[in-house]
């Protein structure tokens, strides 16, 4: 627990009227214009491809990003309010991500050597069967990667919570290595099908010569969701005041009544939650993990959280889809070898022009 | 300093380590010497242990294929200690793995790292290995120059043996060997001929006209994709675009073929192997609905792809690769003991390292023979004198005559077309079509 620094919290006090909106905003014309530019690079982009390659391609590529773009974004929700309340960047959360998949795998084939099969539900009853499935898996995993987020944070990161920033970053990288090295010991380092491939079948609606599948609504709707029900948890519930609080100043927030160490460890619980949820969805959806997933997934997921606007909600959301987005046209324009350099540089010209991120940082003011 | 005394370190432990393997090796052999039938007679007054090593990523992404590789390198290892091909003197056998846990598959600098110790074991007189072609270019300086002979049951890329051929690799730079004598040698022709022999089917078999190319961006996928794209230029068909790329996820995938679906190729080509996702590709070809033939070369034809692609893998889809030995005549006798030994079928490059330690061993024989029955007391001439064995190579073996021209390459230039099949335990297999020779 940290100790109060009266000094401190009586100048937030007296500084509070300024200090209104935590919401860091950009302040000089290259990071106002950023936003601007960057939705006008995107349009250029799309039209370029259409000209190019065909509108059908076009549509197609959107597709594929704007699905690719629902899991990184639900990662990024993640990283953001980890980033938001404690101002760590969780390395780790990636790697939570792909153990929720295994997670996932080793729950089904629990059931199966029990005599049910999800897989039967799943495939057999139609969309009631699918919703069945989903109620059983989705709080268990849930339940498993939130618990798993509580006990990392209360081990790894509680400690060095008054530390010098490096130690828990470090400490969140070897976190995350840990995790690896536990998934390749106990799935081995090849491909792994997680076989809920067939759990959502059958085409939703054709669009510009496009067929988009009930799979790729399912994974867009499910991802908007999710967002949309912990933004309005944020905002609404108790809990979700106390992390905004604690969020803002941990030293009031603490004066106030609130206890830290539970609003941390519950943000700690609910963003390794929505990464299995992510992870789920992203099963159905490629059908495809492999121990080190997550360390790719998770440094993309990172960008997308710094575009929104780290500790930012909404931004991490938004970002998700734009980096899905951008990266499918940019590796169709500048070429397939160059996507993960897109993302970066998009990274590095995020953090250069607009270090705030498109929405504006929600930190605390202590910079 | 402490460097120098780890140096120092070394011959004692490889000492220690011989005199520990040399022991085993005479219990292996008292068990199981009923069965002996007393191969050389003349070395019968040989003693001590000739130590071989093999190194083959067998673990990780590639382990089905490269620990099956192993697999046929030790029961090379195993009959000859049982049919006393040495006499008295008995095989001592290190096996090296060269895929990485950082990297979950064959790893160049694990690679490197076993040669240097199999390099600097003076005992060791020759290696069965690598499996790739990219670790076989950070291996090769190093056992030139230590003179130390390595025999590859699958590398293809041509650079690594013959100058020019590969603009990624400085072929000179690799033969370090302080004699000038050539210490590489491989069984398997090269992606050249196999790139050749890939085209010649996709437009001449399958009679395809625009073909989408993508490669896995290492050292083999790379230029295997180069050598087809050019072939396939001149046979006439198209390759309507060309991607290379380093990730190899579904959704990857997914968006490449969506890129080049409104030109419907009538074929995709992947210049890459299994573990970097051959069968996700192929997955990916389904999801987006395009129904053309997947083609590709010998890096696919390995256990993991049905793995990755699951039922999609089964249909329209040919690989080449080395002769399919399971089909070959010369290997009936290597298939049945190989079931015998492991309970389990040979992989598509089982013979292949059976063959490497075989002629590896019987260059070891001819050498002690040359030598009065004994092993040559100066470690370095005993490494050179089965070097230059080896390079005189003349041998019947499973995979059919092998004789290497002076750059280590077979004088054996067979390829089979394979196409998905099942195997013998009734599970989607890469079964052997055609073999064409290049």
């Amino acid at each position: 627990m940290p100790s109060v620094d009266t000094a401190a919290v009586a100048t937030r006090v007296r500084r509070a009227p300024t200090t209104y909106s935590r919401i860091r905003y950009a302040n000089n014309l290259a990071s106002q214009a950023f936003p601007a530019v960057l939705i006008g690079v995107l349009i250029l982009m799309v039209v370029i491809v259409a000209i190019q390659d065909g509108t059908t391609t076009a549509v197609s590529e959107l597709r594929n990003g704007l699905t690719i773009g629902a899991i990184y974004a639900l990662i990024a929700v993640g990283y953001t309010m980890v980033y938001g309340i404690i101002e760590l960047i969780n390395f780790a959360h990636g790697d939570v991500f792909t153990l929720s998949a295994f997670y996932a795998i080793l729950f089904t084939r629990l059931l199966d050597r029990m005599g049910f099969s999800l897989d039967d539900l799943a495939t057999l009853h139609g969309v009631p069967g699918f919703v069945a499935t989903m109620v059983i898996l989705l709080p268990a995993t849930m339940l498993a990667a939130g618990i798993t987020g509580m006990l990392i944070e209360r081990i790894a990161y509680r400690r060095l919570r008054n530390s010098p920033r490096l130690a828990p970053l470090i400490t969140a990288i070897g976190v995350s290595f840990l995790i690896e090295g536990v998934m390749f010991a106990d799935f081995g380092s090849a491909n792994v099908r997680t076989g809920k491939e067939n759990w959502i079948r059958g085409n939703a609606f054709t669009i510009g010569g496009v067929t988009v599948s009930w799979k790729d609504v399912f994974v867009v709707a499910a991802a908007l969701g999710l967002m949309f029900a912990l933004q309005a948890f944020v905002r609404y519930t108790r809990l979700g005041k106390a992390m905004r609080a604690t969020a803002q100043d941990r030293d009031a927030a603490l004066l106030s009544g609130i206890n830290i160490n539970r609003t941390i460890a519950a943000t700690f619980f609910i963003g390794s939650a929505l990464a299995a949820a992510g992870a789920i969805i992203f099963s159905i959806k490629d059908d495809i993990v492999v121990w080190n997933l997550g360390f790719r997934f998770g440094i993309i997921a990172f960008t997308c959280a710094v575009l929104g606007g780290i500790g930012n909600i909404v931004g991490a959301g938004m970002g998700g889809f734009l980096v899905g987005v951008i990266a499918v046209f940019g590796a169709q324009l500048v070429g397939s070898a160059w996507d993960n350099s897109i993302i970066f540089a998009m990274l590095i010209i995020v953090l250069t022009f607009r270090p705030v991120g498109l929405l504006g940082m929600r930190v605390a003011d202590r910079a | 300093m402490e460097h120098t005394r780890a140096q120092r370190l070394i011959p004692l432990f490889s000492a220690l380590s011989l005199a520990a393997l040399a022991a085993c090796g005479t219990s292996n052999n008292s068990s199981s010497g009923g069965s002996s039938s007393g191969g050389g007679t003349d070395l019968s007054g040989c003693s001590g242990a000739v130590t071989v090593a093999s190194d083959l990523p067998t673990s990780g992404g590639d382990a089905a294929i490269g620990g099956g590789t192993e697999k046929g390198v030790k029961l090379a290892v195993d009959q000859a200690n049982s049919s006393k091909l040495l006499g008295g003197c008995t095989i001592t056998y290190v096996a090296k793995d060269d895929a990485s846990v950082a990297k979950g598959k064959h790893d160049p600098d694990q690679g490197a790292r076993n040669m240097t110790e199999l390099a600097n074991n003076a005992a060791v007189v020759g290696v069965v290995g690598p499996f790739n072609s990219g670790v076989a270019v950070r291996e090769m300086p190093i056992s030139s120059a230590a003179g130390l002979v390595q025999i590859s049951p699958s590398n293809t890329d041509p650079g690594l043996t013959i100058v020019a051929s590969d603009p990624d690799i400085d072929t000179a730079s690799l033969h370090k060997d302080p004699t000038g004598r050539i210490d590489y040698f491989r069984i398997i022709s090269n992606d050249v001929v196999q790139a050749q022999i890939m085209a010649n089917y996709s437009v001449k078999t399958l009679g395809l006209k625009k073909i989408y190319d993508i490669s896995d961006n290492e050292t083999y996928g790379k230029d295997l994709s180069n050598y087809y794209d050019k072939d396939i230029a001149a046979l006439g068909a198209t390759i309507i675009k060309r991607d290379d790329t380093s990730t190899f996820d579904r959704e990857k995938f997914k968006s490449l073929l969506t890129g080049v679906q409104s030109q419907s190729p009538d074929g995709v080509f992947y210049g890459g192997v299994a573990s970097n996702g051959s069968g996700v590709l192929k997955l990916a070809m389904q999801d987006v609905g395009l129904n053309a033939y997947f083609l590709s070369g010998d890096g696919t034809v390995d256990p993991q792809y049905f793995k990755d692609a699951g039922a999609a893998g089964s249909t329209k889809a040919f690989a080449s690769s080395a002769p399919d030995a399971t089909n070959l005549p010369s290997a009936g006798k290597f298939n049945t003991d190989y079931k015998a030994a492991y309970n389990s079928d040979p992989v598509a490059y089982s013979a292949y390292g059976y063959d490497c330690m075989n002629i590896l061993l019987a260059a070891v024989k001819n050498v002690l023979l040359a030598n009065g029955g004994k092993i040559p007391a100066d470690p370095a001439s005993f490494r050179s004198k089965v070097a230059a064995a080896v390079a005189a190579t003349d041998y019947n073996g499973a995979i059919g005559h092998t004789k290497f021209d002076t750059l280590g390459d077979t004088l054996n230039h067979s390829f089979s077309i394979y196409a998905p099949g099942t195997g013998s335990d009734g599970k989607p297999a890469w079964v052997g079509k055609e073999t064409v020779s290049g």
